[in-house]
């Protein structure tokens, strides 16, 4: 079990601003502020989901990944985010994105995994009047999903372009997403798919933004790549979640080098044992 | 294969259509107000057929058209492409289960064109192909990368051997010098001790010397080992050099010279090619293969994979099935007064109305041959008969009458001209008429109206005739301008004849050329204003003519509000009556979709207001029904259930009243992502309930319900395309009804029991 690690990293903003903006880099700094009071409070994360290590990484003070748990008629409901750009328009987006998911959750429109994200896309879509055409802006967010069930135990997983990760008897299950976010996109809009799984007591559950698997660094400067990502995974499932974290974020630093971060990362990991009755 | 839509981009005043769907009956009609566009959807299909298009179809911002194609096709149609193994088997699978092939044609700055196979999923199948060839490469290029930097390693380390013996050399040597003269100092010493001292350090020095010596036999052995090492990779490691450089070159020109030739005089096509299979190769090499047989397998993969590639090579062979293209302006060749036959059997097309001609002898199947026949009076009663069979024919699609009931016919007659005509006496001729009971009158004599359809008639009869195996796309410009209403509506009646091995678009103004029961079969095609200074033609499909303006579907309200007394409404039993003209248009066309195994019969009220006074008539018809409101919101009229349950006056029991709580109208049923696709047919965000965005939005119900309706009844939509919500939500409602009115049916039975 961990606190999130959310000391933001300045580098970037404070290269790109002069003197004179020192104001607008003030304002950055408490937008962060904002933005973390707006993530979940860590006393229910504890709560909901004992467990768990949340390694999140913004690129700037404030970030376009986030993170959110609900509760939701029993179930626990988590989703890992990835918006578009990050900075100041990731993190607008962000805000949607929190609240849109709060509202949905609040009005207890539906128990299913995958109709909770089609509602957020209308949502989205709606917000930033999007109707598919050409000169409209794009943005939206890619999302991992998923509905606990800890009587049952039972998962439901829906993903808009972000997988998840089950790690099960030394073993990595993958749960594809669909391809297309949560927003508009070049074809039309169709269900997402919704995936359930039982679980298990000993599962691991990862649920991340790509900002980890494409970052640059290493001795040829490319990028870390998921079968690198999923091969760490394994290696370390079995370490406690806190340590994992850290593993996970000593590699990514080694790995980066003096490279610079160029996106922001974002990772959750539960252990399902004290979940799961 | 069919024409089942298209997608032109760029081609006049049209920017980008979207993607649109043709009339699964083979008759699409294209409305909209002059200079709306119309004409340039055919001439962009027409291009798209042809290949070729002229420098004033460009747009002033010179993007170049493209107009893509997508055609419905038969099973072994596809299979005769599929079958020769170019395309990825994903590709063929989709295409295979889909039945649908898209062809995209695209015009460059030389207004020269590229055909290719296109269409979402087959594009995302050879984008991931793409991607998947291009991350293997890279895992190779990656593994020859370790290669090399392990070849580097190893060269320095050989070096740090090659300095480390040097210096053990050094270190021997000066050991051994020191041992000389310890051996010599010692020899000289007279004192026993001293003596022992210095044996003793040269036995050390000696020890010395041996593990240096040891030391030395270990790095050389190791130093044998790594030049051994570079010695046997040196031809891999030379072949990963070369590959990696090629790589590296390649990324340095891409953003330059993606479509130019490269500083090398090559394309960065062919380097891309040269580079797939070199990587092939390296990848053979690294797994042990030698050289010879690694480039052999390398040059079939890459060859397999290029073979795969070619969605241009793909749409070509698919382009050779599609149906072949017409384009008609007017039907300017008008049946004369007589032809000589002289001209027929010469083909002289200078001939007045010799294509009109040619035409009609097409439609009578009749070959010059047939003129050939010695015997006057067999020839005679033959054109007799086929005079009579072509009336019929023609009388079938022109319904007008001269006069009361006086219909007119088409007879030709075989005559020889006579002293009258000295040049060509006694020469054949072919002489036509057109006959009603009081005159006998030659085509040029009749209207022009009678003319242009008669020419109409015969030319799409003879085409669909002539091409009775090749399949023909139509495409027509304001068919019969200058008929009659009800002449109009006979140019309807052909197209309904020659559907079947035709297809036809047609641009129109006219509302008698519509079927309001066919809405599906309408296109509205509008200017739409862009900026105070341009505009571009937007096309609608049949789902998305709610959102056209009112202008656009003008043709279409003149034809709105008739033929209503077609349908049939009240049953024995087994009646529902639904609160509005919409809900009726819903509920019936979902029910019929659900394929339940009852039957329903649903009556359309006037509102809730209307209900009561339906309802009456029906009880005192006797026969069996229920009532089915919407009330999700208690937005109604207030009371509605008790003023309901008052019309009846105790009569009505209350299982006879279905209230259905959690929706505010059948809009609702649907999921909002089947009502944006299958109602709405737009992409936008809905956040509150259907029925509340259609209010919103003040959208027209009446029309949104009638789309649907006519829409599905070309089996267009089955129960399995909507998604499970709203799968659930039909399911529950006509459970809830059939329930209902199995429970109306044995309280019916019941009262009918109580007054024996």
């Amino acid at each position: 079990m961990s606190a999130p690690d959310r000391k933001p990293n300045n580098v970037s903003l404070k290269r790109n601003l002069s003197p004179g903006g020192r104001e607008v880099r003030e304002s950055l700094r408490y937008a962060g502020l904002i933005q973390q009071a707006l993530l979940p409070d860590k006393k229910l994360f504890e709560m909901l989901v004992p467990d768990h290590f949340i390694l999140f990484m913004p690129r700037e003070s404030i970030s376009g990944d986030f993170y959110w748990i609900a509760r939701n008629n029993g179930n626990i409901c988590l989703a890992v985010a990835d918006c578009t750009g990050h900075g100041i328009p990731g993190a607008l987006m962000s805000f949607l994105g929190i609240t849109f998911l709060n509202d949905i959750i609040r009005n207890g429109h539906t128990n299913k995994a995958n109709r909770i994200l089609n509602i957020l896309r209308e949502k989205v879509m709606n917000a930033l009047q999007q109707t598919g055409k050409n000169e409209e802006p794009r943005d939206g967010m890619d999302m991992s999903l998923c509905l606990i069930d800890p009587a049952e135990r039972k998962l439901q997983f829906s993903g808009a372009n972000n997988p998840a990760y089950i790690i099960r008897n030394n073993e990595l299950i993958e749960v594809k997403p669909d391809k297309m976010p949560v927003g508009i996109s070049a074809t039309e809009e169709r269900s997402f798919a919704n995936r359930e799984i039982d679980l298990e007591k000993d599962d691991r559950l990862y649920l991340f933004t790509d900002g980890y698997t494409d970052q640059f660094g290493g001795p040829r400067n490319k990028k870390f790549k998921y079968r690198a990502f999923r091969k760490l995974l394994l290696d370390i499932h079995t370490e406690k979640m806190e340590k994992q974290r850290l593993i996970l974020e000593q590699t990514i630093r080694e790995w980066m080098g003096k490279e610079e971060q160029i996106d922001d990362i974002l990772i959750t990991g539960i252990h399902m044992k004290p979940v799961l009755k | 294969m069919r024409l089942s839509g298209f997608h032109i981009k760029n081609f006049r005043s049209i920017v980008n259509t979207g993607c649109d769907c043709l009339s699964p009956d083979n008759i699409t009609a294209l409305i909209g107000q002059n200079e709306s566009g119309k004409t340039s959807v055919l001439e962009a299909l027409y291009s798209f057929s042809r290949g070729s298009i002229c420098e004033d179809v460009l747009r002033s911002d010179m993007s170049f058209p493209e107009v893509s194609c997508t055609f419905t096709a038969e099973p072994d149609e596809i299979e005769s492409v599929l079958q020769k193994g170019m395309l990825l088997e994903e590709a063929a699978h989709i295409m295979r289960k889909t039945g649908k092939v898209t062809l995209t044609r695209k015009w460059d700055y030389n207004i020269q064109s590229n055909l290719f196979l296109s269409g979402n999923e087959v594009t995302a199948v050879y984008d991931d192909f793409y991607s998947e060839v291009k991350e293997k490469q890279e895992n190779i290029l990656e593994k020859g990368g370790e290669l090399i930097e392990k070849e580097e390693e190893t060269i320095k380390l050989i070096n740090d051997l090659e300095k480390s013996l040097e210096e053990l050399k050094k270190k021997r040597n000066a050991l051994s010098g020191k041992l000389s003269k310890t051996i010599k100092l010692s020899k000289k010493r007279k004192q026993r001790n001293n003596r022992e001292k210095l044996t003793a350090s040269a036995e050390a020095i000696n020890n010395d010397i041996r593990n240096l010596e040891e030391l030395k036999e270990q790095y050389s052995s190791m130093l044998d080992e790594k030049k051994r090492f570079i010695v046997d990779n040196e031809m891999l490691n030379g072949y990963a050099k070369q590959t990696l450089q090629l790589a590296e070159k390649i990324e340095q020109n891409s953003p330059y010279y993606t479509d130019n030739e490269s500083k090398t005089g090559l394309s960065t096509e062919i380097l891309k090619k040269q580079l797939l299979y070199k990587t092939f190769v390296l990848e053979k090499f690294l797994k042990g293969q030698d050289l010879f047989s690694a480039e052999k397998e390398a040059a079939e993969e890459s060859e397999a994979i290029e073979k795969y590639t070619t969605r241009e090579h793909a749409g070509k062979e698919f382009f050779n099935l599609i149906p072949g293209f017409e384009f008609f302006e007017d039907f300017s060749s008008l049946l004369p007064n007589r032809i000589d036959l002289d001209d027929i059997f010469t083909n002289n097309l200078k001939a007045e109305g010799f294509k009109a001609v040619k035409n009609f002898l097409m439609v009578a199947g009749l070959e010059p041959g047939f003129f050939m026949q010695s015997n006057n009076r067999i020839l005679k009663q033959k054109i007799e008969n086929l005079n009579g069979e072509i009336t019929v024919d023609f009388q079938e699609y022109w319904s007008q009458n001269v006069g009361k009931a006086n219909k007119i016919k088409i007879n030709f007659e075989l005559e020889h001209y006579d002293y009258s005509h000295p040049e060509k006496k006694g020469k054949p001729y072919l002489e036509f008429w057109i006959k009603d009971e009081h005159e006998r009158l030659y085509p040029k004599q009749r209207s022009r109206g009678v003319r242009w359809f008669l020419s109409f008639y015969l030319e799409l009869k003879a085409n669909a005739r002539h091409n009775e195996k090749i399949k023909q796309v139509l495409l027509i410009d304001e068919p019969g301008l200058s008929l009659h209403a009800r002449a109009q509506e006979d140019v309807l009646k052909v197209f309904e004849d020659i559907k079947e091995s035709m297809q036809i678009v047609y641009t129109t103004h006219s509302p008698n050329l519509l079927d309001m029961n066919k809405l599906y079969r309408l296109m509205a095609v509008q200017r739409e204003q862009k900026s105070n200074y341009t505009s571009e033609t937007v096309v609608y499909s049949a789902q998305k003519l709610h959102t056209t303006t009112n202008d656009t579907l003008s043709p279409l309200y003149s034809l709105m509000g008739t033929r209503l007394w077609e349908q049939p409404f009240v049953q024995k039993k087994n009646n529902v009556i639904v609160q509005d003209i919409c809900s009726y248009h819903y509920l019936s066309t979902l029910y019929r979709l659900a394929g339940r195994k009852g039957e329903i019969f649903f009556i359309p009220a006037t509102g809730i207001s209307g209900i009561a006074p339906v309802a009456n008539i029906l009880l005192g018809w006797g026969v069996e029904f229920v009532i089915l409101i919407f009330n999700g919101s208690n937005k109604t009229e207030g009371g509605t259930e008790s003023k309901l349950v008052h019309f009846a006056d105790g009569k009505c029991n209350s299982g006879s009243l279905v209230t259905v709580k959690k929706f505010n109208s059948p809009e609702d049923l649907f999921s909002t992502l089947d009502f944006k696709k299958f109602i709405l047919n737009k992409r936008t965000g809905i956040t509150g309930t259907n029925s509340t965005y259609v209010e919103e939005n003040n959208m027209s119900r009446e029309l949104l319900s009638a789309s649907f309706s006519s829409y599905v009844k070309e089996s267009r939509i089955t129960l399995d395309d909507f998604d499970e919500e709203t799968i659930e939500n039909i399911t529950r409602l006509f459970e809830l009804m059939e329930n209902s009115l199995a429970a109306a049916a044995q309280n019916n039975g019941n009262m009918v029991q109580e007054r024996g």
